[in-house]
């Protein structure tokens, strides 16, 4: 019999074995459980797992202000390998969904792999927004954007996520051979590089490009919300707002 | 017609297995579960809900998590 619970600072050992059950692609530990669940700046991160002897499934959210909303990012989705398509992920959401109705959420969004993206379209009921092109470009202002929805961040949460307060934050990212630096977070206009790698908000798309890209969804679980929320090229997204790009320092 | 309809649902069953070239169904049941002994993961059951509304028009997910057969013969009413 699964049993589906928001979890606690007792579960984060198994929750980290978990992730690591398959490798650990994303270099967890406790200390980085710590960091997201118990360190978070902006609000009370949600941990919620499903239990069969032990934790077999896990979806957490981080508290993110956007604009006028009250949103959660949705981060750290795994199911064991053995459980896929047997219902966790739909009983996970199904508490996380209640979780953000009772707590007064107005959506929830997250930058799903593709495949998971599939899953939330068609099972789980969550919006496509669209997606983010990567794209390189020589000259960058983002002054265009400043009334687009945006995740709004507190100076905490700069010093959480990059370890200092800077103008701006880039990382280096080899791609086929090939070094980009990407442009992470930027708090001031007219960047100029060589050549600067980002989600150039001109070209997010409705539709997937042929081009490497990421899907951006939305769960609305507030129905008042400005449907213009559920369209990309109403937003201003970078690409250190999303949990994938982990900034390294220096 | 309920025949019919059975038909198509095992074939579009079958050209999901068929499209990432695993065996395919001969028959199907009501008790049968569509993880356990179709060998479907999420992925697939994505894929499945798509394609099920393209030809019946019923969202199979709408209401709940279908898990058998029997799940998906009830929401389309065959």
């Amino acid at each position: 019999m699964k049993l589906y619970r928001l979890a606690n600072k007792n579960d984060a050992k198994n929750i980290v074995s978990l992730f690591t059950s398959e490798g650990n692609p994303y270099h967890w530990t406790l200390s980085k459980w710590n960091h997201y669940y118990m360190n978070y700046p902006e609000g009370k991160p949600v941990s919620v797992v499903a239990l069969d002897n032990g934790v077999i499934g896990h979806y957490g959210m981080l508290p993110v202000r956007i604009n006028q909303y009250n949103a959660m990012l949705g981060v750290h989705a795994f199911v064991k390998k053995e459980y896929r398509g047997s219902g966790v992920i739909f009983n996970l959401m199904y508490l996380v969904n209640k979780y953000c109705s009772d707590n007064g959420i107005d959506f929830i969004c997250g930058f799903n792999n593709h495949n998971f993206a599939k899953i939330c379209k068609s099972i789980l009921k969550w919006n496509i927004a669209g997606y983010l092109l990567f794209d390189d470009v020589s000259y960058f202002d983002n002054q265009n954007y400043q009334d687009r929805y945006r995740f709004i961040y507190s100076q905490k949460w700069y010093q959480w996520k990059f370890g200092s307060l800077k103008p701006f934050y880039t990382k280096e990212y080899i791609k086929d051979g090939k070094r980009l630096t990407q442009l992470l977070k930027t708090n001031r206009t007219n960047i100029i590089n060589d050549s600067i790698n980002l989600w150039n908000p001109e070209r997010y798309t409705l539709t997937e490009p042929d081009k490497w890209n990421q899907p951006f969804l939305i769960k609305v679980i507030n129905n008042k919300i400005d449907k213009n929320v559920l369209d990309i090229r109403n937003w201003y997204i970078e690409m250190g707002d999303s949990d994938t790009f982990e900034y390294e320092g220096d | 017609m309920k025949e019919i309809k059975l038909d198509k649902l095992k074939e579009i069953i079958n050209e999901i297995l068929d499209n990432s070239e695993r065996e395919t169904i001969k028959n199907i049941r009501d008790d049968m579960s569509l993880t356990d002994d179709i060998g479907f993961d999420s992925l697939d059951l994505a894929e499945l809900t798509v394609h099920v509304e393209k030809v019946f028009g019923i969202d199979i997910f709408e209401d709940g998590f279908v898990e058998s057969i029997g799940d998906i013969r009830k929401k389309i009413g065959i």
